[in-house]
């Protein structure tokens, strides 16, 4: 088991959150919509182009590049 | 059609200190409750809302702040009971304005009860808003809305265990469809005061954060007037900016730096608290939901709508119908604004003999035209809320937002400012009411001020026209430059409220995609009803008091424009224009752009025809342009009104950046319910358009 960047996953890989790094701010944001250490993460669509879209607690949810990379997953 | 809505009764009396203001007693018949809606975003809050209390809603400003304030009411027996739909928020932690109303309400007015919305399809992050809640000590019901998209999704939901479970009034409702509404509303009715339930001390963070308890008690030996020990508690744990400046200043020194010497590291307290509320979301649900082995799928649209590129092509393909949809669904609303117009000329006549003259006009044209052109906005209005509500509510918004966010992004804006920005191009009008769907405030402001920038449709024939007659073949390379100069006009403002507006909030996209479904339609009427009538109040007269104004200007005393007070104002404004070589008709042409798009080609037809021999103008304007080619006379034009090419250069960029029309500003306004902000934006644009035509005729004098 690895763990790797959320935006190191290819689309529909399931992982589960090791870490979430970052300041206050997207702390608080990303926790109260669902991401918290041990959350199962399935990657739905992941181009370079654009937002990842992960699906997490029931939710689909659309995620910015830059704020994906401060989440570490292991993939399961 | 006025709002016969009084006052709400002072509830509870804001701040109030020192003790709790529950205690009072009303001896009139008629008694009156206040209740919250509270719930993450896109839980149902607005529709159940709109369900409660109809068409009956009243729409205020927070105090000091530019954000809407929501509330209705609705009777229940011999009870009022007046409802809040507070802006939806993930958390009760002051990152962003609409979280720092939702609890500053939650704390200070003192609901009788807190509706908490909660998703029955997504139990398990929207009940965060149940933890986020409990430890205020209010009193909560539970709404479990959403029961058709739960049953779709194969989880069958036992309310009453939950309700058991929780120790929380439940009540199952599906708001969309109006089911449920009549439960809920006698739950409310039945509130008392009670304690918060033992169950949901289980939400608090006591056993994972060992700090608790210790913090928990300072804070309790100094407790500010009003506030809940717990959830003070609880947001120094997870590092609340905002309540630890606000402890900082209330406690003693030294209790306070003991505090200070306890509290964990921010990401741990937040990690350790997000964590505890979940762990007791899963309890619950592990006990009450029984699911199917549901699995998720995406559709193929879902797939297709948010495709870098087929996503890109299908939101702009959605947009462009919902221009024309909302240009259809606006007709019937535009007919007495039509009315109004083709009845201008008969009303006049038939007035003709009767009353003077100068009155005949004055309905005719000033008072008339002024109710047309409103009407019509009202109409417009009407159309672009409905279609708004329509890709809202049907979900498809989210899409088109996540597919356009990187782009957006580049200019600081959310990627749903595609929408407002884009229509922005058919009118300003369209885009400033379109801005609605941005969800927070200060993302809104922004888009807002950015709006009025893109050159919409009467814009681009006014200046069409004008680059035609001044500069013939070479329009262009003016249209080109004119391009140019758009985008960097765009980027520098988008600088410039990346730096003032926009600090702070650079954080990146984070957002739900809804599951798709059919939109409630009375839902969407009440929106659009609702955006219509803040315009009424806000801008509708103000449109028809500045046409008759107008009118006025350019009518008296001589009857005509070129012997009006508008041109002996142009006259005084000539000192200022001939420093760009512009003489007192191009100075009242600027002035009128200023006000109408529209009106300004009627409005030179007149001047140029009184004022300058060939009738070139009005054949351009007339559309007879091939007979105004086949002429071949480009530059007499000119030449007859005496403009040099570099003034033409700066007139023509002076007026493409002349601010948006007086309409727009009234839209403006009735959005933001800021004279400050309209003020500032009127002011902004009509500087920059004075700079812009002072440098279009320095760069003109160094080309021609
Ligand atoms: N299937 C279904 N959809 C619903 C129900 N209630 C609301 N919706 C839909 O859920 C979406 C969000 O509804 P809103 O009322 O705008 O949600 P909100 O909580 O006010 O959202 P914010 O103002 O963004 O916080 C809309 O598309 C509604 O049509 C329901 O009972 N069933
Ligand atoms: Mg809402």
């Amino acid at each position: 088991m690895k763990t790797k960047k959320l935006t190191q996953l290819a689309s529909g890989t399931s992982s589960r959150i090791a870490q979430i790094r970052g300041g206050h701010r997207f702390l608080s944001r990303a926790t109260s919509i669902g991401f918290t250490v041990g959350t199962k993460v399935l990657v739905l669509q992941n181009y370079r182009s654009l937002p990842l879209l992960v699906y997490l607690r029931n939710t689909q949810v659309a995620i910015d590049r830059n704020e994906a990379e401060k989440i570490d997953v292991d993939e399961l | 059609m006025s709002m016969n809505y009084k006052e709400a009764p002072p509830v509870n009396s804001p701040n109030s200190c020192c003790e709790s203001p529950k205690q009072e007693f009303t001896p009139s018949v008629h008694r009156s409750k206040t209740i919250a809606l509270v719930g993450q975003p896109n839980t149902g809050k607005s529709t159940l809302f709109n369900m409660l209390t109809g068409g009956n809603q009243h729409v205020g400003n927070w105090p000091g702040k530019t954000v809407e304030k929501k509330e209705g009411k609705v009777s229940v027996g011999d009870e009022t009971i007046h409802v809040y739909d507070l802006p939806g928020t993930y958390s009760l932690t002051a990152n962003s304005l609409e979280e720092t109303i939702t609890r500053d309400f939650l704390i200070k007015e003192q609901p009788d009860a807190v509706v908490v919305v909660v998703d029955a399809g997504q139990l398990e992050r929207s009940m965060y808003m149940i933890a986020e809640v409990a430890p205020l000590g209010i009193q909560m019901i539970v709404a479990l809305n959403k029961m058709d998209l739960a049953a779709n999704q194969g989880y069958k939901i036992d309310s009453d265990a939950f309700e058991r479970m929780t120790g929380l009034v439940t009540i199952p409702i599906t708001a969309s469809r109006n089911k449920g509404i009549p439960e809920l509303l006698k739950a409310i009715a039945k509130t008392g005061i009670a304690e918060s339930p033992e169950s949901l001390s289980m939400a608090l963070p006591g056993a994972d954060l060992p700090q608790y308890d210790s913090v928990l008690k300072s804070v309790r030996n100094n407790l500010p007037p009003g506030y809940s020990a717990p959830w003070l508690t609880i947001k120094l744990l997870e590092g609340d900016t905002e309540v630890a400046s606000m402890m900082a200043e209330h406690l003693p020194r030294d209790s306070w730096a003991e505090i200070k010497s306890i509290l964990p590291p921010v990401d741990e307290g937040q990690m350790t608290v997000a964590k505890t509320r979940y762990d007791w979301i899963r309890k619950y649900l592990s006990g009450l939901v029984v699911s199917k082995s549901f699995r998720f799928k995406r559709n193929r649209f879902d797939v297709a709508a948010t495709h870098p590129v087929w996503g890109k092509l299908i939101g702009l393909g959605v947009l462009f119908f919902g221009i024309v949809a909302a240009y259809l669904v606006s007709i019937p609303l535009m007919i007495p604004g039509l009315a109004a117009f083709f009845l201008a000329n008969p009303l006049q006549q038939a007035l003709t003999g009767i009353i003077p003259t100068s009155i005949c006009n004055l309905i005719g044209d000033g008072l008339m035209g002024g109710l047309s052109i409103s009407l019509i906005i009202l109409g417009f209005i009407g159309g672009v809320s409905t279609v708004l509500g329509f890709l809202e509510n049907s979900g498809y918004l989210a899409r088109l937002a996540y597919c356009f966010d990187p782009f957006m992004g580049r200019i600081g804006l959310h990627g749903k400012s595609i929408m407002p920005l884009i229509m922005g191009f058919v009118c300003n009008i369209l885009g400033v009411a379109a801005s609605r769907v941005i969800d927070t405030w200060k993302q809104r402001l922004a888009t807002l001020a950015i709006a009025p920038i893109i050159p919409c449709k009467g814009l681009f024939i006014l200046v069409s026209v004008i680059i035609a007659v001044f500069f013939g073949a070479q329009a262009p390379i003016i249209f080109f430059s004119l391009a140019l100069v758009t985008i960097v006009y765009l980027s520098v403002t988008s600088l410039i409220l990346q730096k003032h507006i926009l600090k702070g909030d650079s954080s990146g996209l984070i957002m739900e995609l809804p599951p798709y479904h059919m939109p409630n339609w009375r839902n969407i009427r009440i929106f659009a009803t609702l955006r219509m009538k803040i315009f009424y109040r806000r801008g509708f007269w103000f449109i028809v008091a500045t046409c008759v104004i107008v009118w006025f200007g350019i009518y008296f005393p001589g009857g005509s424009i070129d012997n009006s007070y508008l041109a002996r104002f142009g006259k005084k404004l000539e000192f200022f224009g001939q420093v760009v070589g512009w003489d007192w008709r191009f100075c009242i042409i600027f002035i009128i752009a200023v006000f109408s798009k529209e009106a300004t080609l009627g409005a030179m037809a007149v001047i140029f025809s009184a004022t300058v021999n060939t009738d070139l103008f009005g054949m351009a304007m007339d559309q007879d342009f091939q007979a105004y080619l086949r002429s071949g006379d480009f530059g007499s034009f000119l030449a007859n009104t005496g403009l040099s090419k570099a003034s033409a250069l700066s007139f023509v960029f002076a007026v493409f950046f002349s601010l948006p029309c007086v309409a727009t500003l009234a839209a403006i306004f009735a959005e933001t319910r800021s004279l400050i902000i309209t003020t500032g934006a009127f002011l902004y644009y009509f500087s920059v358009s004075i700079i812009m035509g002072g440098l279009a005729y320095l760069v003109g004098l160094m080309v021609f």
